[in-house]
């Protein structure tokens, strides 16, 4: 008996791992053709630079491919690092100027909703045209679905993403800032965002700050940031509680 | 029928106008022509048919001729005295006659007569009269009259009175024979009406008046020469541009009057467009100043965004620059392919275009009106961003610089402009140190960024 439970679990390990490895066989495919796909759209975009209305039209080509990819090729049933991988394999060509912009960023999370995966990544476009995407899918029928994005809130700005720590365990709570890319100096827009899974809750949208410096903090995080109006420095430090976020200096 | 029979004649003479050489602030003297072309040119030629010649000193008929003054002296002239002169030649014929003369003159209603060369009533010429023509050719010069001022009046001559001044003359000569000649036939010749003016010419400045569409204290100031004169100047533009504007403003110039120096208030409306008009004059009546002022108003944002942006800088290269940064973006699809101020300064790209300020400061307004009329070139070799950079962010741009690498350097602060492309940092070196102090001091006010080769150092230095 023991055997045979033993023997019925091997199978199942056995015809599980076979499942897995054909997936993985024809996914892999799957992922190099939206890479190769995504990689001639980034191309394109450094072809027609001088045309904004181009510019969007292959930057919404991206997205959905991304989205595409998420939907018809990643398994909730992967791990968390399968899944950062292979999206970042996708996302290979979407590598921005370290000192602007985080490279594609791919976090999971078991949250209220279900398994949801949250992709940051910036759409290259020279010369300055970045156009940053932050999109989550949530397990649904043994697929990602999509839930939501932020839309174009960075829109002109670059991006950079840090996960706060969240009141509670079921809900991702992602810091995005980013720095203005035409504007003459260094002036940032901030966003906190809250994902459930379900859909993105802005929780702190402050108005831009000029020479900001973000530091995270074991309960929340604070950022500096010039006050020119007034020629000095402001601290601003924010804590998250159950209350939600708060401003602590 | 006396043997001595008197005949009258008044008369009426067309004269030419010498054109006056016009000085500044010198006496002019010119001659007046008549209005209206009801005689001929050349010498005037009186017979019965045209104007009657009346017997026996019964003068029946004096016909006037209005003169077109106030076309021939210029606006604003100083009349200093109006001259019954110069008959300089004169016939009578048949030629056995003595004859008198007195020259007259009207205001339209009343008529002065000249008696050996100064007014007084009227009365039939009598032998003897300074001013006499004795027969064929025979003539001596005179009819001289100065009037300072107008005799009706008593007040100093107008322009205005030119034009209901009207002249002629009475003439009385006696027939020596027994029966009257009818028609008989008089002609001179050159009889002039002078008038000594000093002419008004007007200056006006300054050459260059730049104004903000806030400002409500700016102002052309008119000169007179002579500077007793009084005036109230208008003002007339040439061209009128608006470069890389969206709209245009309306010049106002505030009416206002004086003697010898007026200022004139200029206002421009609406809020925030701009204008540069060329050959602006001042004007009083038909006499324009003898030389222009330029009005510039350049768009608001062009002065809100230096003020914002480095009203605490010293040098006007610092405000410019900033301005000129924008200038380079103008057309360039990489910023949006726009092509005016309003649309390059917005506070998305320019900190300082937010700024409140309504009105132009000088240095501010003098900087934007520099930038906005194209007086000041490409200063900053083509660069379309800029920062402030700390001391620290200085030091890391200038070890760039000296080094001449093709690395663009990290930890600079350069802004985002072709972060993905290559891109080069420009230090000015004209350009003064930040004056907030703190993290800035000693650092450059402004560095400049624009693209380059992949060949070409990271940073450089012009002048």
């Amino acid at each position: 008996m023991t055997f045979q439970i033993r023997s019925v679990k091997t199978w199942i390990a056995l015809t599980g791992a076979i499942m897995l490895l054909i997936s993985q066989a024809t996914a892999q495919p799957m992922q190099k053709d939206a890479a190769q796909r995504i990689a001639e759209l980034s191309s394109r975009l450094k072809n027609d630079a001088a045309n904004e209305e181009q510019r969007d039209k292959v930057a919404g080509a991206i997205r959905q491919e991304v989205r595409n990819f998420v939907e018809s090729s990643l398994s909730p049933d992967q791990s968390s690092d399968v899944l950062r991988q292979r999206l970042k394999a996708v996302l290979q060509t979407q590598t921005p100027d370290f000192e602007f912009s985080d490279p594609p960023v791919v976090r999971v999370a078991e949250l209220r909703n279900g398994r949801s995966v949250v992709v940051s990544y910036s759409i290259v476009r020279p010369p300055h045209f970045d156009l940053p995407t932050i999109a989550a899918f949530r397990e649904s029928n043994g697929r990602f679905a999509y839930a939501g994005s932020i839309g174009n809130d960075f829109e002109g700005f670059s991006l950079f993403t840090h996960e706060v720590i969240a009141p509670t365990k079921d809900v991702l709570w992602l810091l995005a800032g980013g720095r203005a890319f035409t504007f003459n100096g260094s002036k940032f827009q901030f966003r906190l965002y809250s994902f459930n899974g379900n859909n993105f809750e802005t929780i702190w949208a402050p108005e831009p700050m000029f020479d900001a410096a973000l530091q995270l903090l074991p309960d929340g995080f604070s950022v500096s940031h010039d006050d020119r109006e007034h020629n000095t420095t402001v601290v601003e430090q924010y804590r998250t509680t159950l209350s939600g976020l708060i401003r602590v200096r | 029928m006396s043997t001595r029979q008197q005949w009258s004649l008044v008369c009426v003479l067309g004269i030419s106008l010498t054109v006056p050489a016009i000085g500044a602030a010198q006496t002019v003297v010119t001659q007046l022509t008549l209005s209206g072309t009801t005689l001929p040119p050349g010498p005037l030629n009186v017979t019965s048919a045209s104007n009657p010649i009346v017997a026996g000193g019964s003068v029946t008929t004096r016909q006037r001729y209005p003169l077109a003054g106030l076309g021939q002296i210029p606006d604003g002239s100083i009349i200093q005295e109006v001259r019954l002169v110069r008959i300089s030649s004169g016939t009578f014929s048949p030629g056995i006659i003595r004859a008198g003369m007195r020259p007259l003159i009207s205001n339209g209603t009343s008529t002065m007569q000249v008696v050996n060369g100064g007014p007084g009533p009227i009365a039939e010429p009598v032998f003897g009269d300074l001013l006499e023509v004795y027969g064929v050719d025979q003539y001596v010069v005179g009819g001289n009259a100065v009037f300072t001022q107008n005799p009706f009046t008593n007040q100093p001559w107008t322009r205005a009175d030119l034009d209901t001044l009207m002249s002629g003359f009475w003439v009385r000569w006696y027939n020596t024979t027994s029966d009257p000649q009818s028609p008989q036939r008089f002609s001179i010749n050159d009889f002039g009406i002078e008038v000594v003016y000093v002419p008004l010419t007007l200056t006006v400045s300054p050459p260059k008046l730049a104004l903000s569409t806030g400002d409500t204290g700016r102002f052309l100031t008119t000169t007179a020469d002579p500077s007793t004169a009084s005036i109230s100047p208008t003002f007339t533009a040439g061209i009128t541009t608006n470069p890389n504007s969206k709209c245009l403003a309306t010049l106002n110039y505030a009416a206002n009057s004086g003697v010898g120096t007026v200022n004139s208030v200029v206002t421009a409306t609406p809020a925030g467009c701009s204008r540069i008009a060329d050959n602006v004059r001042a004007n009083i009546g038909s006499n324009q100043s003898t030389n222009a002022a330029r009005v510039v108003v350049p768009p608001q944002v062009m002065i809100k965004t230096i003020v914002g942006e480095a009203g605490g800088q010293p040098g006007d290269l610092d405000q410019q620059s900033i301005l000129v940064v924008a200038r380079n973006r103008f057309g360039d699809s990489m910023f949006g392919n726009k092509s005016t101020w309003q649309d390059v300064l917005v506070p998305g790209d320019f900190y300082g275009a937010s700024d409140p300020t309504q009105n132009g400061p000088d240095r501010e307004l003098s900087n934007a009106t520099a930038v906005f009329t194209g007086e000041v070139g490409d200063i900053v070799a083509g660069s379309k961003c800029y920062w402030s950079p700390t001391f620290d962010q200085w030091q890391v741009v200038q070890q760039a610089i000296q080094l001449g690498t093709t690395i663009f350097p990290t930890n600079t602060g350069a802004p985002a402009c072709w972060s993905t492309n290559k891109r080069q940092i420009v230090y000015k070196a004209s350009i003064g140190l930040n004056q907030r102090g703190g993290n800035y001091q000693n650092a450059p006010a402004f560095v400049f960024v624009r693209q380059r080769q992949s060949n070409q150092p990271s940073a450089i230095q012009i002048p």
